[in-house]
């Protein structure tokens, strides 16, 4: 027979246990709600920024008519190739009157891994499509020239954005552009 | 010790022991009565302590649950009439994206009235050796030479009240031996936007 006071401790213990084994139940299923509750939530905010979005979407397109993939493509073309690139700016260089000839020291770099800092407002565009970097150097006496290639260049179709414009006059005076140049590229 | 019974012939044809196996022990009442009351404090506990509040949470959640079906509707409506008007989402970022980029484009030009104006500035006595603009850090620097060193100052006052500048200084002002110009690079940080 156990004794009143082993009888006393037990009954407390177990007390005690049931009041531990209420306390844990509790955060534990609250938990699971809380987390429940919260996924929900998440759920729901993310709804709703997509239906403000359709329903921008709608307001601002429903009487456009959108320019085909096509036209898009012009500015930003699919597919890349490093000599059709090279070829174009050359060519416009050549309408510029900047041709080849040696006293001009012409060149034309592609570089397909063009670098945006971060703080540059075109750095977003880095991501979602490929930067290519293009650098037009040549010898000219006449600094307008880097308006007249920047204007060629910016009056195409496809997008170029003037990234730095260097000009040393000395011994020979020397005209460096940067262009960035963007692809959306197909998969 | 079991308690023993035992009957006699004198009373009945037969005889027979009784012999009551059951333990001769006083029952633990109280046990009884501490098993009633763990389980009502259980119970009264797990009631106040985990249904109220998990009952409170339970109507939150189907707030919240209730709220997402009427937004899955709704989205779910706003694409079918996406889908009527032939709205190609993708299609739209990218016009959007092009359209962006060509304003970035454009901003050139802000800068291109700008280093104009500053190389005008220059030339009306001095002469510019070297410029360099970058359209990602709306910076120029150029590199200038001047008869006297004074005018470097006069250029930077000049430059200081220009709207669009932000900051104007030169540094490294060097003096060539012989009768050559005084030549320093002047640093012109510029705020196209600047009224």
């Amino acid at each position: 027979m156990l004794s009143k006071r082993l009888s006393d401790f037990i009954f407390l213990g177990i007390i005690v246990l049931v009041i531990i084994a209420v306390v844990v139940a509790r955060f534990f299923l609250l938990g699971v709600f809380d987390d429940r509750i919260e996924e929900a939530k998440e759920t729901n905010e993310d709804l709703e920024i997509e239906l403000l979005e359709n329903q921008q979407l709608i307001s601002d397109y429903r009487d456009d008519v959108l320019p085909s993939e096509a036209e898009l493509h012009r500015a930003m073309p699919s597919s890349y190739s490093y000599t059709r690139l090279r070829n174009k700016v050359q060519g416009h260089l050549e309408l510029e009157g900047i041709t080849a000839e040696a006293h001009r020291d012409r060149s034309v770099e592609i570089n397909e891994n063009a670098a945006i800092p971060p703080e540059a407002a075109l750095s977003e565009y880095a991501g979602p499509y490929d930067a290519v970097g293009i650098r037009i150097r040549f010898n000219t006496d006449d600094v307008s020239e880097a308006a007249d290639v920047v204007d060629r260049l910016y009056a195409q179709d496809q997008l170029f954005v003037l990234h730095s414009v260097e000009y040393e006059t000395g011994g020979t005076s020397r005209l460096d552009l940067r262009f960035i140049t963007f692809y959306h590229l197909q998969e | 010790m079991p308690n023993r019974h035992y009957q006699g012939k004198e009373r009945d044809t037969q005889e027979f022991i009784y012999v009551d196996l059951l333990p001769d022990m006083k029952r633990p009442r109280q046990f009884n009565v501490n098993i009633i009351l763990i389980v009502l404090i259980a119970v009264g506990l797990s009631w106040l302590i985990i249904y109220m509040p998990l009952n409170t949470r339970q109507d939150e959640l189907d707030e919240v649950l209730e709220a997402q079906n009427d937004l899955q509707s709704q989205y779910e409506l706003t694409e079918q009439i996406i889908a009527s008007y032939r709205l190609d989402a993708d299609r739209i970022d990218f016009m959007r994206d092009i359209e962006a980029i060509d304003e970035l484009q454009s901003h050139y030009y802000d800068h291109k009235q700008i280093l104009d104006d500053t190389i005008r500035t220059v030339h009306s006595d001095g002469r510019i050796l070297r410029f360099s603009y970058n359209s990602f850090q709306e910076t120029y620097t150029l590199q200038v030479s001047y008869v006297r060193e004074e005018e470097f100052e006069v250029l930077e006052e000049y430059l200081y009240d220009l709207d669009f500048v932000e900051s104007a200084s030169y540094d490294s002002v060097r003096v060539p031996e012989g009768p050559a110009n005084v030549q320093a690079r002047v640093i012109v940080e510029v705020d196209p936007d600047a009224e």
